[in-house]
């Protein structure tokens, strides 16, 4: 979805949203329920299930129409009584006023909001059922809705292409045609479709898929070797636990559940542990006090066998474990700490 | 009694090259070069420092470096000697003028890159050659002499698998000249600029090598001229040291205004915003995408992955580990071994695709482009964001990357 919205040539992405008008606003932000909204639902026979606040993956904005474009992104539909309705429920009733008056957009009245979800192709009829059903229950009970539409991601051998129901309320031009809708990226034959992830997790920090997993782990073994390796030409040089986190993950500093995010901490250190107690038998000094590891007697011999260590082949295939619960350890009352 | 440089002013400096470029230019025309010709080398730190601390940059050489005035511009010794001059020219971008002779100075200044992890080379790929030639020299010199040297060698399409893996630097066969059966391009044209212009269209639509551009000689006012090399090394072939260094100014100043261009439209930055219940986020960015004239050969796109890659080797000192989605596509979050800076790419035997985490020295994607056309695709296509890589280096030079109308003046320029 970034991609779709980020400059870009169609020779990799036909950036279809930005060529509309639309920019990427948010990435992962609540936007607070009303109080009168949860009320009514909840009054509602049977009740409608509800989130005080619902997070949708990204929300597009569109200044010049004031309209925003909150999106969320589901690998199949669901029906109205599922655990995933009370999310939808929600995000139905977050309108353009609503959302601007949530986020700071001047003028909250003045906007418009569309909400879509985007399910794989087949499940696109099943998934507006759902929404028409949430949202006439919502109306039943008094509880404003914004429109919303359903986009089907459909992969093709040759390329990826994205559509909506002609009548779709979504404001893409781009997209209102029924399948096989508009091709957004062109494969070759057999080509894996997945890009690049910007943001190698999600905000509850769960790893659900092995190349999640693997791109997790190379972003921590370069995120090391950057931060060691273009400081080499000091004598000394050091940096914080968290910096080390925000050259991992680059949306570290403001992403995610306090838990979740010292789940990955403490793997990421139990990996660069190892990698000090290797840098150590080179003649480095290495110091860690609280969050910060400071580097010491590097000489340029020093400096060049630890760029050749971290370019080398051994260094490349060093495990690294982000999962398992048994690295899940406390390692301040170790003697030799880091 | 303490060493000094010898000279007292920048401008002492630049009187004394003048006087050595004027003596080199009679030798050449009684052909008899008993020393070498200047050459000047153009490099750039990352990140910027403010002033320049020339000094610490050259902690991995053992030069001794001497400081002349207060100007920040030094004359540097080795064991042999004095090598020449070294003066930072921006925060960003420093000069190194010498005139060994040309094998030896090329070793000293490559080596003195390759051991600074803040230093890199300007890089000058085809493509921004090309932009120099048609927008300044062929309108404005079009009975002048021009040379261009073009050079396009196919290294992937070796058979590499027979290279063992080696974790030993020096083990580098790479480098070997042993390896040279393979295809390759090497070719000079010295021509007049306007006979050039009529006829290099066509070789180019032909033989795409000849977008490979590896020299250009930008003639000087008077005489002779000035060989821009695409690894930021330019030898004075004028008698006038001055107008050389004006030039390299000039193409320096373009290079500059292009890579920060370039980092403001692609850099991927975080935008985090303060609400009441906390903060926002949201995600900057833009892509490069380099689309290969030709799907890359199976062989071909395994050995560019396998041996830049997985060991580290080869022109483009990139390394990282591969993550096979199929056969035909790889994931890489990898490291630039030039900066130890971040890259990320997904490469398939058809596009190059590169994300670079704010930080990233823009520098790299000229790096990317000349050395890709170099070893793997002279009729290579890069695009910056949505804005072709030449076109963008043309609107740099032609001042419309300033235009409140232009595509450049998006005030959400990455977003």
């Amino acid at each position: 979805m970034i991609f779709l919205g980020w400059r870009s040539t169609p020779a990799f992405v036909d950036p279809i949203f930005r060529n509309e008008g639309f920019r990427l606003f948010r990435i992962g932000s609540s936007i607070p329920t009303s109080l009168q909204s949860r009320t009514r639902a909840s009054s509602a026979i049977p009740a409608i299930p509800f989130q005080a606040s619902p997070t949708p993956d990204v929300i597009f904005r569109k200044n010049s129409k004031r309209q925003f474009l909150p999106i969320e992104c589901k690998t199949s539909s669901f029906g109205p009584l599922t655990e995933q309705a009370k999310q939808a429920a929600s995000l139905l009733t977050c309108t353009g006023t609503r959302i601007a008056e949530v986020l700071g957009a001047p003028n909250p009245k003045t906007w418009s909001s569309t909400l879509l979800y985007a399910v794989g192709g087949a499940s696109t009829i099943q998934m507006e059922k759902t929404l028409s059903n949430l949202a006439k229950r919502l109306g039943s009970v008094n509880v404003d809705t914004t429109t919303y539409g359903v986009m089907g991601i459909r992969i093709e051998p040759d390329g990826v292409y994205l559509h909506t129901n002609q009548s779709s309320a979504i404001p893409l031009t781009a997209l209102k045609s029924g399948p096989p809708g508009i091709r957004i990226m062109k494969l070759e034959k057999g080509e894996d479709p997945r890009p690049l992830y910007l943001i190698p997790l999600d905000s509850s920090c769960r790893i659900d898929e092995d190349y999640q997993r693997r791109a997790l782990e190379e972003r921590v073994r370069i995120g090391l070797a950057s931060l060691i390796g273009s400081q080499l030409n000091r004598k000394e040089f050091g940096f914080d636990v968290d910096d080390l986190m925000r050259a991992t993950i680059e949306v570290w500093t403001v992403w995610g559940e306090q838990n979740a995010k010292d789940f990955v901490k403490n793997a990421v250190r139990n990996y660069a542990r190892g990698v000090f107690r290797y840098l150590r038998k080179l003649g480095i000094f290495i110091e860690v006090y609280q969050e910060r590891i400071t580097f010491k007697n590097i000489s340029p011999a020093i400096a060049t066998q630890i760029r050749n260590y971290l370019s080398s082949a051994a260094f490349r295939r060093g495990e690294i474990d982000l999962v398992s619960q048994s690295v899940q350890m406390d390692f301040s009352s170790l003697s030799e700490g880091w | 009694m303490s060493e000094s440089s010898g000279f007292e002013s920048r401008e002492a400096v630049y009187d004394y090259l003048d006087s050595y470029a004027f003596e080199r230019r009679e030798e050449i025309d009684r052909r008899n070069l008993a020393t070498g010709l200047i050459k000047t080398y153009v490099l750039e730190t990352s990140p910027a420092q403010d002033p320049l601390d020339i000094p610490a940059l050259l902690n991995s050489t053992g030069w001794r470096n001497f400081p002349v005035g207060d100007e920040n511009i030094f004359v540097v010794h080795d064991n042999e000697g004095e090598i020449g001059f070294i003066e930072a020219i921006s925060s960003r971008y420093l000069m190194f003028h010498t005139y060994r002779q040309t094998d030896r100075a090329d070793e000293i200044a490559k080596r003195w890159v390759r051991n600074t992890t803040e230093l890199d080379s300007l890089w000058l790929a085809g493509e921004y050659f090309s932009v120099l030639w048609e927008t300044i020299i062929l309108p404005q010199m079009p009975e002048r002499f021009v040379s261009f040297k073009f050079e396009h060698e196919a290294r992937f399409e070796d058979n590499i698998s027979q290279l063992e893996e080696s974790d030993d630097p020096e083990s580098d066969d790479w480098n070997a000249d042993e390896i040279t059966e393979r295809r390759a391009s090497t070719s000079s044209i010295t021509e007049r600029a306007q006979r050039i212009g009529q006829f290099l269209p066509s070789l180019q639509s032909h033989h795409p090598a000849f977008k490979a551009i590896k020299m250009l000689r930008i003639p000087a006012a008077a005489r002779g001229g000035y060989e821009f090399w695409s690894w930021g090394k330019v030898t004075h072939r004028s008698p006038n040291f001055r107008e050389g260094r004006e030039q390299i100014l000039s193409v320096t100043q373009l290079y500059a205004q292009a890579t920060q261009l370039i980092e403001k439209i692609m850099w991927m930055q975080v935008d985090s915003v303060n609400l009441k219940d906390g903060e926002a986020i949201s995600l900057r960015g833009s892509p490069l995408v380099l689309e290969f004239s030709q799907s890359l050969s199976s062989e071909t796109f395994q050995n560019f992955i396998a041996v830049t890659f997985e060991r580290g080797r080869g022109p483009l000192r990139l390394w990282g580990n591969p993550i096979w989605l199929s056969e035909n596509k790889v994931h890489i979050y990898g490291i630039d071994l030039h900066l130890w800076q971040r890259i990320y790419f997904e490469i398939s035997p058809r596009r190059m695709i590169v994300i670079l985490p704010e930080g990233t020295c823009g520098n790299t994607v000229h790096r990317l482009m000349t050395n890709i056309q170099r070893y793997v695709d002279p009729g290579v296509k890069m695009s910056v964001g949505d804005v072709d890589y030449r076109d963008l280096v043309r609107d740099t030079l032609l001042g419309k990357t300033n235009d409140a109308n232009s595509i450049y003046a998006d005030p959400s320029i990455s977003n």
